[in-house]
């Protein structure tokens, strides 16, 4: 099934097309959710409210840029709502709280590296995770952070920065190439 | 102003591709969820579009009343509009293009049927088109919905829901947690029940919403035959009834549904076994529950 057929479908709530479309971006948005949430079941439970979210609003995807950001999108939206919900901590971390080390990375082709760049990314402290996973990956602007989190600029930018550096210290210590 | 260093192109590079495994049971949950609120929207698209043919018939039959009007009675209307003589000019365009109308005619009477079924139910569609409003207004302004205080509740219920069909079907004596806000006060549901239904049997056979006891035998013997909800009015309904394989066998969104325990596939009467169902609501002040419950079958 190629995509329009696959939303077209989604769009008339075709069982089928809905199953597709969750066989075809589950694993992928898994990971979306995993950024915002390191437990498993969090991630689980973002994942199955984002889709149903989807399989409700597929109508309104208006077929201008692509399809897996808006979902990306919708993933990433569902997160910020259960994190403003429970209104996540943003600001106040130590970094010393907490350690991180990545074990089993002798080998270091594709896959296993994404997987340890995904776990360094859980390890971050709420605030620093959260604003990293937006301004870096998402792409969202320290202004748009601000105002979803409720959190002024700078604090944003200061959350950046700290997850930036320490994600750095971690990947000098791990060696990687470059 | 951004500029990408290679950490923050390093992760989003990588993170963006990257796959994780993701459990195949999942989706049930995620189907029978889709399943309760994809049936309001289906259905209410559908009882919209009845509503729109209406008008469009109602229109016809206005606008070709007043051409056939004009075309029998000529002289009539040139008195009545003598000032205004270009407006004679268009019954008589009417005329000319009349195998058209003909057609018209015939469509019309459809419309007609239509309008007069809606009237019959009236009630029955008016909660379909509430429904309706209420999900444009819900998808309009989505974010803000999980900020409001009163959502909270709800929210929170929501692991609890999506974690029973698996849990609970388990176990022999469900936990049945009830939602006040949702059962009305008595004396509104009981009109509503009487207005609406006159001709289904009292009291005895209903099977109360939040009942410990759901069982219900659709055996035809005038007792406990109907499975439904005594229900006040709601804003939005929806129900899905799905067998122990989660396989959707009954889907409603009226509040006032009566289900006869038959298959809405397949029309047959589905076996005794037990069933679950998840209904989704929000009454007049907006608040949203969601409900998964046994139901017992047996005959």
């Amino acid at each position: 099934m190629d995509e329009k057929t696959l939303i077209t479908g989604c769009v008339k709530g075709d069982a089928k097309a809905q199953k597709a479309l969750f066989d075809k971006y589950a694993s992928k948005m898994m990971v979306v959710c995993m950024r915002y949430f390191p437990n498993k079941m969090e991630a689980e439970d973002i994942l199955q409210d984002g889709f149903v979210k989807i399989y409700q609003k597929i109508d309104h995807y208006k077929h201008d840029g692509s399809f897996e950001g808006w979902l990306r999108r919708i993933f990433a939206n569902t997160a910020l709502d259960e994190i403003r919900r429970r209104k996540t901590n943003i600001e106040e971390q130590d970094v010393s709280e907490f350690s991180y080390k990545i074990t089993n990375n002798e080998t270091t082709d594709g896959d296993l590296q994404a997987d340890d760049l995904l776990k360094m990314v859980q390890a971050l402290p709420d605030g620093y995770r959260i604003v990293f996973n937006m301004f870096a990956i998402e792409g969202y602007s320290h202004k748009e952070i601000a105002e979803k989190l409720g959190i002024s600029e700078n604090t944003s930018k200061s959350q950046f920065f700290r997850a930036k550096a320490f994600l750095r210290t971690q990947l000098e210590k791990i060696e990687f190439e470059r | 102003m951004k500029d990408k260093d290679y950490i923050e192109e390093l992760f989003s590079k990588t993170l963006n591709e990257h796959q994780v495994n993701v459990r195949p049971e999942l989706w049930n949950s995620i189907q029978s969820q889709v399943a309760t609120s994809g049936a309001s929207t289906a259905a209410s698209v559908a009882s919209k579009s009845l509503w729109v043919k209406g008008f469009i018939g109602i229109g016809s039959v206005i606008a070709i009343s007043i051409g056939t009007y004009v075309y029998f009675n000529p002289t009539e209307v040139i008195i009545e509009k003598a000032p205004q003589p270009i407006e004679n000019t268009q019954p008589t365009k009417e005329i000319i293009t009349s195998p058209k109308e003909e057609e018209n005619i015939t469509e019309i009477k459809g419309g007609n049927k239509l309008t007069t079924t809606t009237h019959e139910n009236e009630e029955n569609v008016n909660a379909f088109i509430q429904p309706s409003h209420q999900e444009v207004t819900e998808t309009s302004a989505p974010p803000q919905v999980n900020l409001t205080p009163s959502n909270k509740e709800v929210v929170k219920k929501e692991p609890a829901v999506i974690e029973g069909p698996i849990s609970i079907a388990q176990k022999a004596t469900p936990k049945i947690t009830t939602p006040e806000k949702l059962v009305q006060k008595e004396p509104a549901t009981q009109n509503n029940n009487n207005n609406n239904n006159k001709a289904e049997p009292v009291h005895k056979d209903i099977i109360k919403p939040w009942d410990n006891t759901n069982v219900f035998t659709p055996n035809g013997d005038g007792v406990n035959d109907l499975f439904y909800l005594e229900i006040g009015e709601l804003k939005e309904f929806s129900i899905a009834i799905l067998d122990k394989d989660n396989n959707v066998v009954y889907i409603s969104d009226s509040p006032q549904f009566k289900w006869d325990g038959t298959n809405y596939l397949t029309g047959e009467k589905v076996p005794d076994g037990t069933y679950s169902y998840i209904l989704y609501a929000v009454d007049l002040t907006g608040e949203q529950t969601r409900q998964f419950n046994l139901l017992y079958i047996t005959k």
